[in-house]
């Protein structure tokens, strides 16, 4: 139970700090290490039958640094997330 | 539709250690997710990573993390975010690099009261040999039912045709490597799946932004699941085009 609390807590505010860091206005806000989009048809033969299926996917995974250093070589919390589409298992397989 | 799937704090203490708290990612080591967690997949926890460690003797990289493993369908971060709680995995990765052209990993494993043991070797051979990349990798499982699987992959990337890469591997994880009870504790690759399989692959990047992959795979053995499968995808990625965005 504490150690769901300590997640959270570290979570929300670990994430809040990074994002009110203070930022020049010519560097963005995040930085985009990854972005894919892709399209992709499937033929699959089970034992009960063929199925075949088509989908458009896309990834995007965003990465907040800090631009202000707190101490020198020391810190420099960062906040991540991949938004995607729904997962590969859902689709049909 | 839009799914956060994963969503993580990371802190990164000195130049070599960070700390990652939150949905996140699988650490892979040298290995794959022939073996190991569908490449699409989550979890949440708490990890330690430190890398870049110098030394003969000593890991060029070593991942502490303690985390939860489940919730297959529930692919947004806010609906597992509540399992930061519940810890039912464990895992001790140790990764050493020797040059450029060799990379192993050894990791242990609890997850769900099993005991497992992952091994992994990345091996990149010279240009003119037949294959260019060949990795092989182990899995297996100590306790309750001890079984194990393994997988090889082997690519060629240098060729006269430039950015045409084939390739083949052979895979099998017996399905009671990650059982349960009835049900699986860790999914793997959807490509792969479990039993014995074969395919051949193939990836030609047409642009420095944009590539097209297929496999093809058979499985080896009777058993309920896909025998046959064929997947052709084609990816572009976009991460440069919104770097030069305003």
């Amino acid at each position: 139970m504490i150690l769901k609390y300590f997640g959270f807590v570290t979570l929300l505010f670990a994430g809040v700090a990074a994002l009110a860091q203070q930022t020049p206005a010519s560097k963005s806000i995040f930085e985009v290490p990854q972005a894919d989009i892709y399209a992709r048809y499937r033929y699959i033969d089970n034992t009960s039958g063929v199925v075949t299926s088509d989908d458009l996917q896309y990834r995007l995974r965003l990465v907040r640094t800090q631009v202000r250093e707190l101490k020198p070589a020391a810190a420099s919390p960062r906040v991540g997330a991949t938004p995607g589409s729904a997962s590969r298992r859902l689709n049909g397989c | 539709m839009l799914n956060v799937k994963t969503l993580f704090v990371g802190q990164r203490v000195g130049k070599k250690a960070e700390v990652e708290v939150g949905s996140m990612d699988f650490e892979y080591g040298a290995g794959t997710e022939a073996l190991y967690a569908d490449q699409d997949s989550f979890n949440e926890g708490y990890r330690l990573r430190v890398h870049d460690l110098e030394g003969k003797l000593v890991p060029s990289k070593v991942v502490l993390h303690f985390g939860y493993i489940g919730d297959f369908n529930k692919v947004n971060a806010f609906g597992r975010m509540h399992r930061l709680g519940e810890i039912n995995y464990v895992q001790v990765m140790a990764e050493k690099k020797l040059g450029k052209r060799f990379t192993a990993s050894a990791e242990f494993d609890r997850l769900r009261g099993l005991n497992l043991i992952r091994n992994a070797a990345k091996v990149t051979l010279p240009d003119p040999w037949l294959v260019n990349d060949l990795r092989i990798e182990t899995v297996a499982r100590l306790n309750d039912g001890a079984t194990a699987g393994w997988a090889l992959h082997l690519v060629k990337t240098k060729n006269r045709l430039g950015s045409f890469n084939p390739g083949i591997y052979y895979s099998h994880l017996p399905t009671g490597v990650y059982r349960v009870g009835l049900a699986q504790a860790l999914v793997n690759g959807d490509v792969y799946g479990t039993g014995k399989r074969i395919g051949v692959t193939a990836k030609r990047q047409v642009t420095k932004s944009f590539d097209v992959s297929a496999i093809i795979t058979r499985k080896l053995e009777i058993e309920p699941g896909f025998r046959w499968r064929a997947q052709i995808v084609g990816r572009y990625q976009l991460a440069d085009l919104l770097k030069r965005l305003p």
